[in-house]
């Protein structure tokens, strides 16, 4: 299939605005009599309240309102953005309040204070007085399984929030049979998104609805779960997004908005703005699950996979969140790639006293597949094979039918992505230059694979409206529930309306903003859904447009719909390659026309239920400094399977994001708690070790393009799934360097140190 | 946050007036630390007397003996400065690898020294260059080299109405070096740094100073250790005495600490980077 301008380095259509700072984020917008909304956080990681005196705060001059849980409808809900369910078994657990009346984390939301300023509701916060009983605490999950752990949800005694898993097959036989079993512990640490715009949203009262500026991810689901948590019909609540700083799933939640709902109800519809510092943001929105794995594994003597077993405690936090749909992400996401005649998955989400997990870029497959793809080069080690040569003796082939979901696999890029990735790194020539080192200094080379879903069919609904209103010149206005996130959706789905139509891209004008109130619906930006999705709706309501045209062109020209097309804004006559008029005119005329008049436009939506694997490989050669245990990565590769690239240059920076995130999460990042007390012990950038552009080493992106059927473009997901397969490809490349497996994450130098000498390296 | 009373001298007189007058006063620097400190409640402050504007604190002169940096030099300043670059090349790159461009561009080296972090980058590279504090108040000046200023901190420390204004370092020709291990590149807190001042003839060690950083409430010069070195080949200053002499003395340090087992072992490495970066030029870029 040629395109026009899929598949072509357009530039962003944001780039100019965000450039020369014209761009507007919640922040840059003001209204009159603005108030400051502040929280009081929880010191404590486990505490009743048992008496909260405002009086105090409220005598403090420029105190507006003072609010406990007392002030609040005491309405349980869930903040995790998933679309709403009709089937009440399978919606997020509802356990939280907007304020509440014991703390469950340090920095559990107490008490609010709205003030003219920043300033005085800090001051405020102070005087707000809390007799707390100080309850005991559990961080650890497995401790909080056990009996006797302290109970912090009354209705889940055990802490558990689910325990269900997946199987097929028959594994305990074929581990009966196997030649070799194989067993591995893997274990990933609590991350942070660090989106650099931390969480903010402010809201007013129009008439008696409740309007809400906010950065988020998800626009319409925000605006239910705002009505849901203060017990509103939906219809009074408008949610408005303008441009984002980031959200890697943080803003897939929501968190600070019906605080803000709460803070204008109580001030009078009054404007009140709450913007969370560097310091919340770490410990009252969201991290990333940290995840145990034990994983069991059948081979043959012919190192073909037979059976894998995987027990898994995900470290949960406070709050459900999304919860066990993370682990369950995990469990069903990497299961189309290597060709296992038996699974068994038991995955337990389990509440403990830190902040709370939830959706982070990769939904619990990052973590699985540092376990995977460590197992599997542990194994590989142990058998004394190639460790490539091992996954290509297992990997699926097109065609692939998920005995569980039922998903089929339609194009399958991994051969090819590893083909790629090896000779970009000069694989061989390298193995047998690093082979036998002794030095201080050690070099290796890694590599490990993933899978990942474009979106979240068959689990959940896959909704996406898009409207195109045509213009007097032939130009189009793009409306989309689907949100831009810095990612460059807007570009590509005006990229899709230029092609679908026929017209150039600078005749697409998409809207940014998403409002509620006139924006289509579409749950938003999460699972790498958008491009897939949205846009299948974009190629529908373009299609519609396109026919629309040419139907006022054949009335003109007498000639049939199918000999006429739109090239490039022309109407043309196909075969003879005719001009025939400017869509102008035809523009002109649907507005226009005495009898006729009927302005072209289209409003659709789709509902997907298909999904299209995505695939990738990435190879890392790192550098390893035997004294001080530091890592240094030389290379890293990724080779993506996502289908046709609808925007390469696009693609490389999703690419070059997902990989810096994820050598952090393998290198350096750890959000770190007191195990005394279960305070927070580095939450700010200067002590959490986000990866700076001086820790990034030189990042290729390449892309193995087989357009998938089910893609209206060929397009499969890019979005979170860079940032599975580096970190385990790093601990690979280190194992090769070293012989040391490390199994556990970030390998920073003082673990890289304690591990050595463990092993006797030092 | 109550308000605080602001002054902002022109010259380094009204200054040390203002200092001996105010009780209390905190003198505000490049604020990378004070400011931070002020915010999170750490540090209470009435009165904050901003040192920026007075000129004489940002120049950098020399003679024919030393160097004089004053103590409102930014680490930016002085990673441009052609002499330190040439002469001082362990400044150079402590102050191209402090924190990151932002920070370099306010942190100062005097509130690198007076702040007296464990971790502080510039002053075991002052200690191993032989480098001495310049202190003045009303009563006029008092000069005391780094090493003693910190192995003696209780009494020596800086006095509530002294301002910092210089820092000397002798112009001795040393090759000198330094090595900071970070959790990452850039905008790291040193785990451990390390300084190397050396001279050398036809390959035989005439004289080594070895200062270490984050492996003791302050920095220190490993004396025992330098001694030992004088009159041995260059390739001796990588010998295991050395290198256990250098474990020993961190072992010594922070015997109780848990990071204790991982830090006397990185400590050979961050060494021999340093000494390496003053042999050979920077390695890794
Ligand atoms: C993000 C970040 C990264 C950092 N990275 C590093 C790093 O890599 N390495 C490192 O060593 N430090 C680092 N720091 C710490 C800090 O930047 C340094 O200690 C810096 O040198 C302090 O200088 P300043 O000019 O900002 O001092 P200020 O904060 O202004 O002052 C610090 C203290 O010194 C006193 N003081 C300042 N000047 C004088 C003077 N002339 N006479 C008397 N007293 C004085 C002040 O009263 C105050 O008590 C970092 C800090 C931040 C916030």
């Amino acid at each position: 299939m040629s395109y026009r301008v899929i598949g072509k380095e357009v530039k962003r259509v944001d780039a100019v605005n965000k450039v020369t700072g014209k761009a507007k984020f919640t922040d840059d917008f003001f209204e009159r009599d603005m108030l400051i909304g502040k929280v009081l956080r929880s010191p404590y990681a486990h505490a009743k309240i048992k008496n909260i005196n405002v009086d105090k705060a409220k005598a403090l001059e420029g105190v507006v309102e003072v609010l406990t849980y007392k002030d609040l409808p005491n309405i349980k809900y869930a903040t995790a953005g998933h679309p709403y369910s009709l089937d009440p078994k399978h919606r997020d657990v509802a356990d939280r309040t907007i304020l509440t009346d014991k703390a469950r984390h340090v920095g559990d939301s107490i008490a609010i204070v709205i003030a003219k300023d920043e300033l005085i509701a800090e001051k405020a916060l102070k005087l707000i007085e809390v007799d707390y009983e100080v309850l005991p605490f559990v961080l650890d999950p497995e401790k909080a399984m056990e009996p006797g752990a302290p109970i912090i949800h009354d209705d889940r005694p055990n802490n558990v929030i689910s325990s269900v898993g997946q199987e097929f097959g028959n594994v305990d036989e074929d581990f009966k049979n196997a030649d070799y079993v194989f067993t591995g512990e893997y274990e990933t640490s609590v991350v942070q998104h660090c989106h650099l715009e931390n969480h903010t949203a402010y809201a007013y009262m129009e008439n008696d609805r409740i309007v809400i500026v906010s950065s988020t991810q998800i626009p319409h689901i925000a605006r239910r779960i705002v009505a849901e948590a203060l017990g509103l019909p939906w219809g009074k609540v408008r949610v408005i997004k303008p441009y984002i700083g980031g959200g890697f799933g943080n803003k897939q939640e929501v968190i600070v908005e019906p605080m803000v709902a709460a803070m204008t109800l109580a001030v009078n519809g009054r404007p009140v703005r709450y913007t969370m510092t560097r310091e919340e943001s770490f410990i009252a929105t969201r991290t990333r699950h940290a995840m145990k794995f034990y994983m069991k594994t059948a081979v043959t003597k012919d190192h073909k996979l037979q059976a894998i077993h995987i027990k898994a405690i995900s470290n949960n936090g406070a709050y459900a969140s999304h919860g066990h749909s993370i682990i369950m992400s995990a469990i069903s996401k990497f299961r189309p790639l290597y060709n296992f005649k038996s699974f068994k998955a038991e995955p337990k989400t389990v509440y403990t006293n830190l902040p709370s997990a939830g959706a982070m870029r990769g939904y619990g497959v990052p973590q699985i597949f540092f376990a995977l793809e460590s197992h599997l080069d542990d194994i590989a080690k142990k058998l004394n094979i190639d460790p490539i040569e091992f996954r290509m003796n297992n990997v699926i082939q097109a065609g692939h039918v998920d005995p569980i979901s039922k998903l089929t696999v339609r194009t399958f890029g991994i051969p090819e992505c590893i083909k790629k990735g090896k000779e970009l790194i000069k694989w061989d020539e390298k193995q047998e230059l690093y082979k036998n080192q002794t030095g201080e200094k050690r070099r290796g080379l890694g590599m490990a694979c993933f899978s990942y879903f474009s979106g979240t069919y068959p689990v959940c609904l896959e909704v996406a409206g898009c409207r195109i209103a045509m213009n007097q010149d032939g130009s189009v206005q793009l409306m989309l529930g689907a949100t831009e996130i810095g990612q460059g959706a807007d570009t590509v789905f005006t990229q899709m309306a230029a092609e679908a139509i026929g017209i150039p891209v600078d005749m697409v004008h998409i809207i940014s903003t998403q409002d509620t109130d006139v924006a289509p619906f579409d749950t938003g930006a999460y699972a790498s859904r958008q491009t897939y999705i949205t846009g299948a709706a974009v190629k529908q309501a373009a299609i519609e447009v396109k026919k629309q045209v040419l139907e006022i062109a054949s009335r003109k020209t007498g000639l049939k719909v199918e000999n006429l097309d739109i090239v490039d804004g022309k109407i043309i006559e196909v075969g003879l390659n005719r001009l025939i008029c400017d869509i102008s005119e035809i523009a002109l005329e649907a507005f226009y026309d005495r009898i006729d008049s009927k302005p072209i436009t289209s409003d659709t939506s789709v509902n997907v239920r298909t999904n299209a694997i995505a695939y990738g490989v990435s190879f890392a050669e790192v550098e390893v400094d035997m004294l001080t245990g530091q890592i240094e990565v030389l290379h890293l590769i990724n080779v993506h399977d996502s289908g046709t690239i609808i925007n390469p240059i696009l693609a490389e920076g999703q690419v070059h994001g997902g990989v810096s995130m994820s050598l952090g999460a393998a290198l350096s990042e750890r959000l770190m708690f007191d195990e005394r007390t279960g305070a927070p012990l580095n939450n700010n950038l200067l002590d959490y070790k986000l990866q700076t552009i001086m820790d990034t080493p030189n990042i290729e992106a390449h892309f193995v393009e087989l357009p998938d059927p089910t893609g209206a473009f060929g397009q499969k997901s890019l979005g979170e799934n860079p940032t599975i397969s580096p970190a385990p490809a790093v601990r690979n490349a280190v194992l090769d360097a070293t012989g040391v497996a490390f199994n556990k994450i970030p390998m920073n130098p003082q673990s890289v140190f304690e591990k050595f000498k463990e092993e006797g390296l030092l | 946050m109550e308000s605080i009373i602001f002054h902002q001298p022109r010259y380094l007189g009204e200054a040390i007036q203002l200092l001996h007058e105010t009780p209390n006063p905190a003198l505000l620097a490049g604020g990378t630390d004070l400011i931070i400190d002020i915010n999170k409640e750490r540090k209470k402050v009435e009165t904050v007397i901003d040192l920026s504007r007075i000129e004489v604190l940002k120049t950098i002169t020399v003679n024919e003996i030393e160097i004089e940096i004053g103590s409102m030099v930014t680490f930016a300043n002085l990673c441009e400065n052609p002499i330190i670059k040439q002469e001082f090349f362990g400044l150079f790159l402590c102050a191209k690898h402090f924190a990151a461009p932002q920070i370099r561009n306010m942190a100062t080296i005097g509130g690198n020294i007076i702040n007296a972090s464990a971790a502080a980058d510039s002053v075991p590279v002052i200690m191993s260059l032989e480098g001495k504090f310049v202190f003045n108040s009303v009563e006029g000046e008092r000069i005391i080299c780094a090493v003693e200023y910190f192995s003696n901190y209780e009494k020596e420390k800086i006095k509530p109405h002294e301002v910092l204004t210089k820092i000397k370092l002798p112009r001795k020709g040393y090759l000198s070096g330094f090595y900071k291990l970070g959790k990452r590149n850039s905008l790291a807190i040193a785990r451990i740094n390390a300084a190397v001042s050396l001279k050398e003839k036809e390959g035989v060690v005439e004289k080594i100073n070895i200062a270490l950083g984050a492996v003791g409430r302050y920095p220190f010069r490993v004396t025992e250790i330098e001694k030992i070195c004088v009159e041995k080949p260059l390739s001796y200053l990588e010998s295991d005495e050395v290198l256990i002499g250098l474990e020993t003395a961190v072992y010594e340090s922070i015997k109780n600490r848990p990071t204790m087992p991982f830090k006397k072992e990185a400590v050979k490495g961050v060494y021999i980077l340093a000494l390496q970066s003053a042999l050979g030029g920077e390695l890794n870029g």
